[in-house]
């Protein structure tokens, strides 16, 4: 009857998923990635051959066109603000006392030093719009293989492995024209948390360079109290 | 006048210690003022070669936002080559060769270690024709084939990578994509630019083309003059074609080599006015001796007036001896700054050792050679010789400035 | 040039506190080839009237007469061209040039004036002759004898044919042999050459010598004066 009754499950399962479309699957992971009213406690951690760094941020995300970083602590010492707001990106360093615009080139570096890049976090466009997304799926995953479609997509192809269970990606592999895996985003724990399920630590891997990786852990999250609009401002950036 | 130089030499040489000490300076200085003279011009002709063998060619024609300082990452501003300026630049009489460049700034990984360089997308027949980067690789290579990579030297120290091994070159396109091409390591670029040495890479320009999605748009073509002094003819003739294109500029080397001009005035001007201090020195001590051997001698100059010598004769005797001190001693500086000259233009100085990755300013890596100039020599010589006469004005003025009677006395 | 002559020549030296008249009103005249000695007590203007006659220094009041050319009125640039053309110098120092050898010593003179024509090894030669120290004439001074110094002086002084030679105290420094040989010398090249000779001493050889003597004190002449 156990036996009976997991095989029916698991016919079910598969029922379901495979009735699972490509937009369906965006949207259950949209759901979970993109968050509104939310404020987050992390750690960035960043591991290089040339030695480790790590800052103590608090981010504030009133959507995904507001949002705005503290650096709190960092193993060097310096503070500094960013801001994004809308299609623009702001960062505030207090000891130079002024904000800089980031734009252009300075979207392709690394956020705060990271191998995050400011795209990474900036992208507001559908992915439907930029990248030719195909699926697969295995037993464990949604495997969404995406092919940039615009000649200004950030990267030629993406794979990205959906947990048939959380609808969160496991883990992304960014690869080159040629197939070469250059980036690997991981999320390697995640707490459900109001019926969503909701990362609390991802990594990000430089296939590039030897043990190069950037670990972002969440310490406290919090998705209910509201955020003041005036926290996405220059003025309150500026300070 | 025979009478008169050997007076003056046996004056000098009445005080040969003092004499030899008061020289010494001027020895010095002018020796110094070869030396220094003819490193930095040396140093700044180098500069110049290596940066126009290896990076500027005489004249480049760029987008109008292209920039040197610009620290982006991806291509820099590209453009399609207008049919009538690449006919112009085939037919042009002043043209040695030209040839097109995909520039663009990437991150070269062996796997295990990431460096950021800028990357030229170039064609071997064009390029050998216009600098002489592809005629320094190590080994030797007839052709770049697409696919394959060649490294500055610099930048390869951090990999250690065998021959033949797959490097991983990482860019944004054209259109802002991040993006990867493999390359397989074919040889060591050692131009002795280290501009070119530690940052730079070269590819074929096709796989640059696919790879950075151009359709064909370069960033620069670079242009090789038949005879260099030709450059402001030759831009006359070509200032035309690129007015058309309101898109494109010309730079030529010089404008790229500002800074080592301004490195070269700044350290020359510096340079000048310590020698020039040190020759003052000298100035000073050869008035100095002078100055003793008149009061030592008054009695004598004054025996010399009673007989009948004008001023203008013991003034003349005295110039005499301070410039025939200022010539030996120059004479002498010459002979030592010409051989210092002669060691660093034939055998150079090879500061590899102590500036290994420091930026010195000048695209020059590891031997400073002088430039071997005999004029700049007679100059200095020349130079301390006035100071020699300079100097001996005022102490001759003083005695016959003095009651003669008081000096005979 | 004929006769020199000196009329009611003053010099008087001011200094901050006091004026001292070094010369008083001297009246003298010296015909060409004379041999005169001025003597006096230090301090009778012996010296300062031999500078002035030798154009190195200038007079109060009076005047200068060489000839019909009073060289008073004279500006310093004159003055030397007119030593270097008519007066030769001996000194009790001998003030010869060490550097130089015995030769090149007396070709001084010629070697700044350019008024001699002839060849100057003929007249160098032809004085070192005079004076007996051609042999020593590649000697340096420092290897020379006091009274050999003082040849190598006179041959200096002579060999651009002056009118007039002045001598302060010229066997000062010399023992009485070598006193009376120069003395000897320079009473030959008087007679020989023509040349006048005007000594200041307080010698009484060099008295001996000298065809006239004018004595002076405190300023003014007591005996002698040549009119």
């Amino acid at each position: 009857m156990k036996k009976i009754f997991s095989v029916v499950f698991l016919i079910t399962l598969y029922l379901a998923s495979s009735a699972m479309s490509i937009d369906d699957v965006l949207e259950r992971v949209e759901k979970n990635m993109v968050r509104t009213n939310a404020t987050y406690l992390s750690t960035m951690k960043i591991f290089s051959e040339d030695g480790d760094r790590s800052m103590q941020m608090k981010m504030y995300v009133k959507d995904e066109k507001n949002v705005l970083v503290e650096v709190i602590e960092s193993s060097e010492g310096g503070k500094s603000r960013f801001l994004k707001k809308n299609d623009a990106m702001w960062l505030f360093i207090p000891s130079a006392g002024r904000s800089v615009l980031i734009k252009g080139h300075m979207l392709k570096e690394g956020f705060m030093g990271s191998n995050f890049s400011y795209e990474d976090i900036s992208e507001n466009r559908k992915l439907r719009d930029i990248y030719e997304i195909t699926l697969e799926e295995d037993s464990l995953y949604y495997i969404l293989t995406m092919k940039a479609k615009t000649d200004d997509a950030p990267y030629k192809l993406k794979k990205s492995y959906v947990m048939k269970d959380a609808f969160l990606p496991k883990k992304e592999e960014i690869y080159s024209s040629s197939n070469r895996l250059l980036k690997e985003f991981i999320i390697e724990d995640y707490k459900e948390m109001n019926g969503i399920n909701v990362p609390t630590r991802i990594l990000m891997n430089d296939l590039l360079q030897k043990e190069n990786y950037t670990e972002m852990t969440y310490d406290k999250i919090d998705l209910t109290t509201k955020i003041p609009d005036s926290y996405f401002t220059k003025a309150y950036l500026e300070r | 006048m025979n009478y008169w130089i050997n007076l003056a030499f046996k004056n000098i040489l009445r005080k040969k210690q003092r004499t030899m000490l008061t020289m010494l300076p001027v020895v010095f200085g002018t020796a110094m003022l070869i030396f220094v003279l003819s490193m930095l011009e040396g140093v700044n002709n180098d500069s110049k070669a290596n940066l126009r063998n290896y990076d500027s060619a005489d004249l480049k024609i760029v987008s109008r936002d292209f920039s040197l300082d610009k620290k982006g990452f991806g291509v820099q501003e590209a453009f399609y080559v207008p049919e009538d300026l690449e006919n112009f630049l085939n037919s042009s009489k002043f043209v040695k060769a030209h040839a097109k460049e995909v520039i663009f700034s990437g991150n070269l990984s062996d796997g295990t270690n990431k460096m950021a360089v800028i990357c030229r997308g170039v064609d071997f027949e064009a390029y050998s024709k216009t600098f002489l980067t592809l005629a320094k690789v190590y080994p030797p290579v007839l052709e770049l084939d697409k696919g394959v990579i060649l490294i500055g030297e610099d930048i390869f120290k951090w990999y250690e990578m065998p021959y033949d091994s797959v490097f991983i070159l990482q860019s944004r396109t054209g259109g802002g994509t991040f993006d990867a091409i493999d390359l397989s390591y074919d040889g060591l670029v050692a131009t002795g630019n280290p501009k070119i040495d530690r940052t730079t890479v070269y590819m074929n320009i096709k796989d640059a083309d696919e790879f950075l999605n151009l359709n064909s748009r370069i960033s620069a073509i670079a242009v090789k003059l038949k005879n260099p002094s030709d450059l402001n003819r030759f831009i006359n003739e070509i200032k035309p074609i690129i007015k058309k294109y309101p898109e494109l500029k010309l730079i030529s080397w010089e404008e790229l080599a500002v800074d080592i001009i301004a490195i070269d005035s700044a350290k020359k001007y510096s340079s000048s006015v310590m020698i020039f201090i040190i020759l003052i020195i000298g100035g000073v001590g050869i008035a100095n001796t002078i100055l003793l051997s008149v009061y030592e001698r008054m009695k004598e100059i004054g025996t010399m007036r009673a007989m009948g010598a004008s001023n203008s004769t013991i003034v003349k005797m005295f110039v005499f001896e301070g410039a025939s001190v200022g010539f030996v001693a120059a004479a002498m500086g010459m002979i030592l700054g010409t051989v210092l000259m002669a060691y660093i233009s034939f055998v150079g100085i090879d500061i590899g050792g102590m500036v290994q990755d420091i930026d010195i300013g000048y695209p020059i890596k590891s031997v400073f050679r002088g430039q071997f100039d005999l004029l700049l020599a007679f100059r200095a010589g020349f130079f301390g010789l006035i100071i020699g006469i300079a100097a001996s004005f005022y102490p001759a003025y003083r005695v016959v400035k003095e009651n003669i009677v008081r000096t005979l006395r | 040039m004929a006769e020199i002559r000196i009329e009611n020549l003053h010099k008087t030296y001011k200094t901050e506190s006091q004026s001292v008249n070094a010369l008083r009103g001297i009246d003298i005249s010296i015909p060409q080839g004379s041999f005169l000695s001025v003597a006096g007590p230090s301090g009778s203007g012996k010296t300062t009237l031999l500078n002035i006659i030798g154009c190195l220094d200038k007079p109060t009041s009076g005047s200068v007469f060489f000839g019909d050319e009073n060289i008073v009125p004279m500006n310093d640039g004159q003055l030397t061209v007119f030593r270097n053309r008519h007066i030769g110098f001996v000194f009790q120092d001998f003030n010869l040039i060490p550097v130089l050898t015995v030769y090149e010593n007396v070709e001084f003179p010629l070697a700044i004036n350019p008024f001699i024509k002839e060849k100057h090894e003929n007249l160098i030669m032809k004085m070192l002759e005079m004076v007996g120290i051609a042999d020593l004439k590649k000697r340096f001074p420092s290897e020379l004898s006091g009274g050999q110094k003082q040849r190598v002086a006179i041959a200096r002084a002579l060999v651009k044919n002056p009118s007039l030679v002045l001598a302060d105290e010229p066997t000062a420094n010399l023992d009485s042999e070598n006193a009376k040989n120069i003395m000897e010398i320079m009473k030959r090249m008087n007679a020989e050459l023509k040349t006048s000779f005007l000594f200041s001493t307080h010698d009484k050889l060099v008295m001996d010598y000298a065809s006239n003597i004018v004595r002076l004190r405190d300023g003014m002449i007591i005996s002698g004066a040549v009119e």
